[in-house]
């Protein structure tokens, strides 16, 4: 077959959605899309229940903004609202930069065996349920039996409950989601550092950059795109995944900082029955992540260099 | 633009689907019609009038379902009983029995989706008051009084107080788990050889617990130089209620910041806005602060933790059911030998009388779903074959005779009461207890004062230990003494009062809607009032806000109303 044939057949099967070539990928893709128009459309008109006295026994009446009214004037409400937005500004202060700089810290190590061990043990306690890490937060911080309260008392300091300080939780928890996933996310960043042109170090080099400067000049806008495509997608679920590590964590001393959105549905939701309240805050939590993904679009055709947009 | 109207079509096109999925999966399930309450049962129709109408012969239902929670234990322990006793009975009555048995835990949870499902159906077991009135309220469950006005069990051998207990507007609407009628209370576990090293009496006094908390704290009641032991434990609120109690301001009866009634002054009250609560509150700041209350006490420990810990040996002590008295003994002993524990009935401070509550344990409420075929079968067999036939209520009260139990003929008395096996030594020599059912917790009339305790060696009796079964049976039935003398002393000095059953939570329906939210809102001010985390008064002007706004007075005035008075405590 000649190339022009080649090239006429290849056009033919692009306009096809369905040929030879990628009927493969579709039927990959389908199991994945099943689920997911199972696990999020189907559920999707049970919005509804916003807008509804629904209780264990089903429908009662619709409500209109009856409900919407009811948690606006719940004082528990706002405080689950603040303190999610007291994590998210913990995180994009301290646990976005954080994978960063250790992938930047990895990447200066030259001894290679030293620098693979340090990845391997960062990257342990990704796989380590939020369970687990909090039974083992819990035991090393206990007043009574925690080594780190040993320690303060050898030294003559006096023996502190950490997980009953409100103000200290915010802090205790972003140390401990650093703990647990810098290792893991800084993976990415170690492969977008593999990508910088060597050549690039050595011109720093011959122009009289030391390593700060390289790191500065070279090493960071290097990966700029990776750092910038990161941060903006994780803009639409800012609000969420921290229900796990808070619902094991919080207790009653610390339950004016812990609470969050995600264990107030739980709680009203799951725990009390009221579920009609709880679609009423998840929708209004839904609402908010919508609005920042089209904010993270924007955003993203602005900042990126070629100024794709991530829908 | 072409493509984005597409797209916009194809979501348009799913989502209209979805909807239309979702509307069609509703339950199918055919209503059985609800009996009217005020409807007397039908009776046999005759065609001729006859002067001596037959009584309606009620036959057995084709299948019963059970919702169990601590069936044989939790969902996932002793698997070969769960699944043997419904066949057993099967075989015996010849009725279908299943069975679902979800997990302690989470067990109201599940169940509460479930029937928001419709899924749910037959005999189920709940919680407790709250929630059967809440299912009431939802139109989820059968009134029980027509069904058995006729049954003769029901009529004649099930106490009134029990009908009483879960009667609503007239009918009665659960059949309780039962009990032998023994009192039960929450009363303080304290180291009686800890008080007697120090030369101390049991306290009766608020000043006189600090005392001795405080001794155990830092004069090293275990001798071993370390100062590893803490004056008291509990996890949350749970485990102090006499502390509360002793200033009168008061939880309610598990311990939850809510609107109780107050036995003194006959009234419903918010505790929390009492000046007496900021009293009770300075107290166990400086139990707290001087670490003679387990730092970890809001920590969420759980039972489980505090039970633990008492065990443990290196606590003084905590607030729980009475039998646990003994219980934390008998555990305490295997580290100290010659440990044992006093009960505190109750503190004195503020006040001296009516401090501490008890109740006639009738057992956790079961209601009839409306899903349920054969209704009104279903619950006169369970009454029927449950309470009023011998093998039915200790096969659902200790599990069938040769399957756990041992012989029948091997059940003995001893001081007038009954002694039926479930403690057994095993094939390594050791004392262990058969798991029950415990689909039927007792019965008056049929009360065995001390269940416990008869040997069943398997596969005989070790040597020189023959008199095992008498001993242990002794011991039960002094153990059961003590009780009752630790309750008659409380009694007799004014200091421990019979809550009624009525009185223990609000029937409003604005507590059933905030009873969470008060919870929460009290629980985190004392929570961070004890802790210091804010002033007693910052931590208490929190709550009075939260409660202001979410509307407790509504639930105060509504009860006292019922009791023809007038609330006098203010939010403002």
């Amino acid at each position: 077959m000649d190339s022009a044939a080649t090239t006429v057949s290849y056009k033919r099967n692009e306009k096809k959605i369905f040929n030879k070539t990628n009927v493969m990928l579709y039927l990959m893709i389908l199991p994945p899309l099943i689920l997911y128009y199972i696990f999020h459309y189907i559920p999707m008109p049970g919005i509804m229940l916003a807008f509804q006295r629904y209780t264990i026994s089903g429908f009662k009446y619709w409500s209109g903004f009856e409900n919407f009214t009811y948690i606006f004037n719940t004082p528990f409400f706002w405080r689950a609202f603040r303190n999610n937005w007291v994590f998210v500004a913990f995180s994009y202060a301290f646990i976005t930069p954080a994978p960063i700089l250790f992938a930047l810290m990895l990447n200066e190590i030259r001894v290679r065996w030293y620098k693979k061990t340090v990845q391997t043990i960062s990257t342990l306690p990704n796989f380590v349920t939020w369970v687990v890490i909090a039974g083992i937060f819990m035991q090393l911080l206990s007043p009574t039996r925690g080594y780190v309260n040993y320690i303060i008392e050898f030294f003559g300091g006096q023996s502190i409950y950490f997980l009953s300080k409100p103000a200290l939780f915010p802090w205790l928890f972003t140390f401990m989601r650093i703990w647990k996933g810098v290792g893991y996310s800084s993976i990415i960043y170690l492969a977008a550092l593999a990508g910088v042109d060597p050549q690039l170090y050595e011109a720093a080099v011959i122009d009289g950059a030391g390593r700060l400067r390289q790191t500065w000049h070279v090493t960071l806008p290097g990966i700029r795109n990776t750092i910038v495509v990161l941060i903006v997608l994780s803009f639409s679920h800012v609000l969420s995944g921290l229900f796990e590590p808070i619902f094991v964590l919080k207790n009653d001393f610390i339950e004016s900082s812990a609470e969050i959105l995600d264990t107030y549905i739980f709680n009203l939701g799951i725990t009390r029955g009221k579920y009609y309240l709880a679609t009423t805050i998840g929708l209004f939590k839904s609402t908010i992540s919508m609005v920042l993904l089209f904010f993270a679009n924007w955003l993203s055709k602005r900042v990126t260099e070629d100024g794709r947009s991530i829908l | 633009m072409k493509k984005t109207k597409v797209l916009c079509l194809i979501l348009s096109l799913v989502f209209v689907f979805s909807v239309m999925l979702t509307a069609c999966g509703g339950s199918e399930t055919t209503p059985t019609p609800t009996p009217a309450t005020s409807a007397t049962p039908t009776p046999a129709v005759s065609a001729t009038p006859t002067p001596e109408p037959e009584p309606e012969v009620l036959a057995d239902p084709d299948r019963v379902h059970l919702v169990e929670c601590q069936f044989y234990g939790d969902s996932m322990e002793n698997l070969s009983y769960k699944e043997s006793w419904p066949k057993i009975v099967e075989d015996h009555y010849g009725v279908k029995i299943t069975m679902t048995n979800p997990a302690r835990n989470n067990y109201m949870e599940v169940i509460q989706l479930s029937a928001m499902s419709g899924d749910l159906t037959g005999l189920v077991e709940l919680f407790g008051g709250p929630y059967l009135m809440e299912w009431k309220a939802e139109d989820l469950i059968y009134p029980l009084s027509d069904f058995l006005a006729d049954n003769e069990v029901w009529n004649t051998i099930i106490p009134e107080s029990w009908k009483e207990v879960y009667t609503i507007d007239g009918d009665v609407w659960a059949v309780p788990t039962g009990d032998d009628g023994l009192p039960t209370w929450f009363t303080r576990s304290m180291r009686g050889d800890w008080l007697d090293k120090f030369g101390l009496s049991k306290p009766y006094t608020i000043d006189e617990f600090y005392e001795a908390s405080y001794k155990f704290t830092y004069n090293d009641p275990d001798g071993n130089g370390i100062a590893d032991t803490t004056g008291f434990t509990t996890s949350g609120t749970w485990n102090m209620q006499d502390i509360f109690q002793a200033f009168d301001a008061r939880l309610n009866h598990i311990a939850d910041p809510k609107p109780i009634w107050n036995p003194n002054t006959d009234i419903w009250e918010d505790s929390m806005i009492k000046p007496e609560m900021a009293d009770a509150l300075a107290f166990l700041k400086k139990c707290y602060s001087e670490e003679v209350l387990d730092p970890e006490c809001f920590a969420g420990i759980g039972g489980s933790g505090m039970r633990e810990r008492v065990s443990s040996g290196l606590y003084g002590g905590t607030f729980y059911w009475d039998g646990w008295v003994l219980s934390f003994e008998n555990n305490v002993k295997k580290v100290v030998p010659d440990a044992y524990m006093v009960c505190v009935g109750a503190l004195s401070g503020t006040i001296t009388e009516n401090l501490n509550h008890y109740g006639v344990g009738i057992g956790a409420p079961r209601v009839m779903m409306k899903t349920t075929e054969q209704p009104k079968e279903v619950i006169n067999w369970v009454v029927t074959n449950f309470f009023g036939d011998d093998w039915g209520f200790w096969t659902g009260r200790l599990g069938p005779v040769g399957m756990v139990r041992g012989e029948a003929d091997k059940a003995c008395t001893i001081e007038g009461n009954t002694i039926v096996r479930n403690t057994y030594i095993n094939e390594a020599g050791n004392i262990a207890t058969y798991p029950g059912p415990g689909f039927i917790g007792g019965l008056p009339a049929k009360a065995l004062y001390t269940v416990y305790e008869v040997a069943y060696y398997v596969p005989a009796p070790p040597a020189g230990q023959e008199d095992w079964a008498e001993r242990t049976a002794a011991t039960a039935i002094a153990n059961t003494k003590r009780r009752k003398e630790w309750i008659d002393e409380y009694v007799a000095n004014g200091m421990a009062y019979q809550l009624p059953e009525n009185l223990k939570e609000s029937t409003s329906p604005k507590y059933l809607e905030i009873g969470g939210d008060i919870s929460t809102a009290g629980t985190t001010a004392i929570a961070a009032a004890v802790s210091g985390n804010l002033s007693i008064e910052d931590a208490l002007a929190e709550y009075k806000a939260i409660a202001k706004s979410i509307g407790v007075k509504e639930i105060l005035d509504f009860e006292n109303e019922k009791l023809g008075k007038t609330t006098e405590q203010s939010y403002d």
